[in-house]
């Protein structure tokens, strides 16, 4: 069982990700000025899935969090509280501690309780100061009100007492409505379930039954005590959004210590009805509740507002508290609606008028409110039913599923399954060469259409493992705002070209060093935006993001309109460092030193970077993916950082030359071109070093067999081909005997097996089953120079 | 499959001494060797494989085993016995060490034989081209003489230099 279980925990896990990172991308999404309600209602679908499946493995510091982050996303997207930036920071932070307990779980690091408990409280926080969309005044004290803090409100409930201390989880029964989708017969399997799972909480009375389907459930239980657990057992079953629960309150104990009628000089009528809350001073004086237009609204009125009383709201729950005296709560059976538990609070003795607005009610002025505290806030998703049948068509027009979660050792092993018959295939046809084509005509008709299959075949296994870019960019706001904020900069980040695919092992590598090249760029590149104004340039810098496709390449930019790389700076650093550096040289190679470890410009440390650690590991992991990276840099104008990287690890486009008796593959990224060797373009300098004069350039002359020590290669470099190398800004001119053809090759790797071997980055299978290396140019070019240097010695 | 290794490479004990366990032997030049037979996934004939740059002359190159390019080693090379030609007999044995697969060129496989505990004795110290911790010990069985390897150790060794030194610092 334990091993089941941790199988689910590992898509636990997964899905919790996902959630996170969609949350995080939303909430860097969001117009703070208008948020849009879907984007809201998105986010808080995956913090409450996170929370529903962490309920579910028992994690319940995740459910812990999560429910809090939940209640105030609850309360911003039913526009009870406008979203702020302060609240995002708050939803990012809480995202990191998430995702670290999710770590925790997974076993990899350990969540940090007290910020945890920090985030958690930040949150509460948020939720409890209750700044509703509608402008109001500032709040008011109630000099009188003996209401304590925590006294926030009690679900409403109709047709019934009043009562409770308004703790909810004090409350000794609770009133139920819910929607179940489907009509009664189809659900009634579940309702059995339901109800017998209630039962053991307490005693369940059913109030009303639908007849029909999208009519609301209507349960009173009895004896059970803490509503989470009441709602844990509905979300079960019962869409979330639909479930209402509120505390029975009928016991006079309840009433008595609980009812928010708080009576000074004068005896009022005993709060005996229901739902009205009313806090009085000393008189009673004809006041009234205007209405809230929000859930959970609190007005506290100076004034009384009118002498009559308008007490419903268009949600539920609004509470109004009225600072001069009000009378006792009057009977408002009849005020409440079904659906709206409106909440009147009544100077006099109630005008049998009191109308209870079913429609929207704005109040003139709701008042503001005195912040209750947190702890005291559930929110509670009440939507009125019409709401709540929208919700569901437009969920019904969602999409369904469309992506499968595959195990990628599946994925890689169909891709070697397909190398293979390709190799298959290819050994077919070549010895079907050997056969009358005549004669077999249906035989190599039948390979030729092989061949196309298998090719269509692996390309598209191949497109299995690509993904958009986006993946990896999509983290990279939340860096460049973290970083910015921190930094006292602004910064803009665009995007280009997130939907260009590429292969998800890189996806996985690029993203470390993608972040280096933009933390750099924000905090080398882009200056302060004192500076940017003294300069003439917009105060807010930009850092641009560019992903595409250029001949077989994926290309990433990272570029900024900032102060561009300093040559002189960088000079006299290497200098001072004892790099062999020297004043003519040329730009590109001055702004590659900064990828040399232990190299900063920077005046300082300082938090984010100066350290000199990181661009050279920038750098390694490109090289280590087949990739360059290439700077250019303007003063004043800005630089850009350029990441060419292969589509994919696994697949290479490559030229195959052959040495002796091996073949070799070298991959066509790195070719430039090929020249057979005519008299007088061979120079030699001192009598050792091998010059090959192409163009005007003298290329150094690396001889392939005397490199990898082949025997029987072409010594004479008449009869061989020289082919034309570039990397990393060098050139060399390879000697090979011939060239063969050009391939896509499967690479393979060496280490699986055997060990890394210098100059060759792997293997692959040819036609023939026969194995062929594949050449490392980069280092095949740094032998070459360290050979033509001992050479020289 | 390390619960193998112990039992080979402990002394042989009273209550042991019954325990056998089934070896692989085959020969270099004049000499038998045996190796645990559960470390052997296959033997196959001789194929050319591809050089690799600047290699020590033993190991010959890689392979393609479908699919999986596996190194092959000429043993007749590395302990110095024998003479290394290639016919159409020659032999290679496929190990499986950890995670690794390695091809091993030997002059020819004999047969699976079963060993007591107490048939192997451990070796004397002598000088040879094998180091002597890469052999448990000497098998006898009537008047042939085993030489037990520790064909995981050895393979794993870093003079064989199969692998990045790296991974077994």
């Amino acid at each position: 069982m334990s091993i089941d279980m941790t199988q689910f925990y590992q898509v636990f896990f997964e899905e919790a990700g996902e959630h996170l990172a969609s949350m995080e991308t939303l909430l860097l999404g969001l117009d703070l000025d208008s948020p849009d309600v879907e984007q809201l209602n998105a986010i808080f679908r995956a913090a409450h899935s996170i929370k529903g499946s962490a309920g579910t493995f028992g994690f319940t510091d995740l459910t812990e969090v999560t429910h809090i982050l939940e209640n105030l996303l609850d309360r911003i997207r039913k526009g009870e509280l406008a979203i702020r930036e302060e609240m995002i920071d708050a939803f990012l932070d809480a995202g990191d501690v998430l995702k670290d307990l999710v770590a925790a779980h997974k076993g990899e690091g350990e969540a940090d309780p007290a910020t945890v408990a920090a985030t958690c409280a930040r949150l509460k926080e948020l939720t409890a100061s209750t700044t509703p969309v509608v402008v109001a005044p500032p709040p008011i004290p109630l000099p009188t009100s003996p209401l304590k803090g925590e006294e926030t409100w009690l679900p409403p409930l109709q047709g019934e007492g009043r009562g409770g201390d308004g703790v909810a989880s004090h409350a000794t029964g609770f009133d139920l409505r819910f929607l179940l989708e489907g009509s009664p017969s189809e659900t009634e399997e579940a309702v059995t379930n339901l109800l017998s799972e209630l039962s053991d909480l307490g005693t369940v009375h059913i109030v009303a039954r639908p007849t029909e389907a999208e009519q609301p459930w209507h349960l009173a239980l009895h004896g059970a005590s803490d509503e989470q657990v009441i709602r844990d057992v509905l979300e079960f079953i019962v869409r979330s959004d639909s479930i209402r629960i509120a505390p029975l309150g009928k016991s006079p104990t309840n009433a008595a210590e609980g009812a928010y009628g708080f009576f000074g000089t004068e005896a009022a009528e005993p709060p005996l009805q229901e739902a009205g809350f009313g806090l009085f001073a000393e008189e009673a004086l004809p006041t009234a509740t205007p209405a809230v237009t929000q859930d959970n609204g609190y007005g506290f009125f100076d004034e009384p507002p009118s002498p009559v009383s308008i007490p419903a709201t268009v949600k539920n729950e609004s509470y109004g508290f009225f600072e001069p005296q009000a009378s006792p709560p009057p009977p408002t059976a009849s005020s409440p609606t079904k659906t709206e538990e409106g909440y009147g609070f009544f100077g006099d003795p109630p005008s049998p008028s009191v109308p209870v607005a079913v429609a929207e009610v704005l109040a003139p002025v709701p008042a503001p409110i005195a912040p209750p505290a947190p702890t005291a806030l559930q929110s509670l998703p009440v939507s009125p039913p019409p709401a709540a049948s929208d919700r569901r068509n437009k969920s019904r027009a969602e999409p369904a599923e469309t992506t499968i979660r595959v195990d990628v050792d599946k994925v890689d092993q169909l891709i070697n399954l397909i190398g293979e018959l390709v190799i298959t295939q290819a050994m077919l046809i070549q010895s079907a060469e050997q056969v009358d084509p005549v004669a077999f005509e249906r035989l190599h008709n039948g390979l030729s259409q092989l061949e196309r299959n298998s090719r269509d075949l692996q390309e598209s296994v191949m497109s299995i493992r690509m993904m958009p870019v986006s993946v990896v960019f999509s983290r990279f706001p939340r860096v460049v705002r973290d970083l910015s904020q921190k930094l006292g900069k602004q910064v803009e980040l665009k995007m280009i070209g997130g939907d260009t695919e590429m292969d998800k092992s890189l996806i996985e590598r690029i993203a470390d060093p993608l972040t280096h090249l933009i933390r750099n760029s924000l905090d080398h590149g882009l200056e302060m935006p004192e500076v940017r104004a003294a300069k003439g340039k917009q105060p807010m810098g930009t850092i641009t993001l560019k992903a595409y496709h250029q001949s077989g390449n994926i290309v990433i930019e990272v570029g900024d309109d900032g102060a561009g790389l300093p040559r002189q700076k960088i000079l006299s650093k290497a200098k001072e460092r004892g790099f062999p550096v020297s004043d003519q040289m040329p730009d590109a190679e001055v702004w590659m030193l900064i990828f040399e470890a232990g190299f900063s410009t920077a005046d300082q440390v300082t938090e984010v970077s100066g350290r000199g650690v990181g661009m050279d590991v920038v750098k390694r992991n490109i090289t280590a993916m087949g990739g360059r990276v290439e700077i250019e840099s303007m003063v004043g104008v800005g630089t850009r950082m350029t990441v060419r990287l292969p589509l994919t690890l696994a697949i290479l486009d490559g030229m195959s030359v052959a040495c002796g008796a091996e073949t070799y593959i070298i991959p066509l990224g790195y070719v430039l071109e090929s020249v057979q060797v005519e008299p007088g373009m061979i120079k030699s300098v001192s009598g050792v070093e091998r010059l090959l004069r192409m163009r005007d350039e003298y290329l150094p002359i690396v001889v392939l067999s005397d490199l990898f020590g082949i025997s029987g290669a072409a010594t004479a470099f008449d009869l061989g081909i020289m082919i034309i190398l570039e990397s990393g800004g060098s050139k060399i001119a390879l000697f090979v005997d011939a060239m063969i053809g050009q391939h896509q090759v499967v690479i393979k790797s060496l280490e699986t097996n055997y060990r890394k071997v210098s100059g060759v980055s792997g293997a692959t299978i040819m036609g023939d089953g026969h194995v062929a290396l594949i050449l490392d140019v980069a280092t095949l070019i740094g032998m070459a120079k360290s050979l033509t240097h001992s050479a020289a010695v | 499959m390390n619960l193998e290794t112990t039992h080979v490479a402990r002394p042989s004990t009273d209550d042991e001494g019954s325990f056998s366990q089934e070896y692989l032997t085959f020969t270099l030049g004049a000499e038998e060797y045996a190796i645990d037979i559960l470390k052997v996934q296959e033997i196959r004939g001789y194929e050319q494989p591809t050089a690799i740059a600047n290699a020590p002359a033993f190991i010959k190159g890689v392979i393609n085993l479908r699919g999986t390019i596996v190194p092959i080693v000429d043993m007749r090379l590395k302990f110095g016995v024998g003479t290394a030609d290639y016919t159409s007999f020659t032999v290679v044995i496929i190990l499986n060490i950890g995670a690794r697969v390695v091809g091993m060129v030997v002059d020819g496989v004999s047969d699976v034989t079963a060993l007591r505990n107490d048939q192997v004795r451990p070796a004397p110290e002598f000088a040879a081209t094998v180091d002597t911790r890469y052999i448990h010990g000497l098998g006898t069985l009537n008047e042939r003489m085993l030489i037990v390897v520790d064909i995981e150790r050895l393979m794993l060794s870093s003079e064989m230099a199969l692998m990045d030194d790296t991974q077994h610092a």
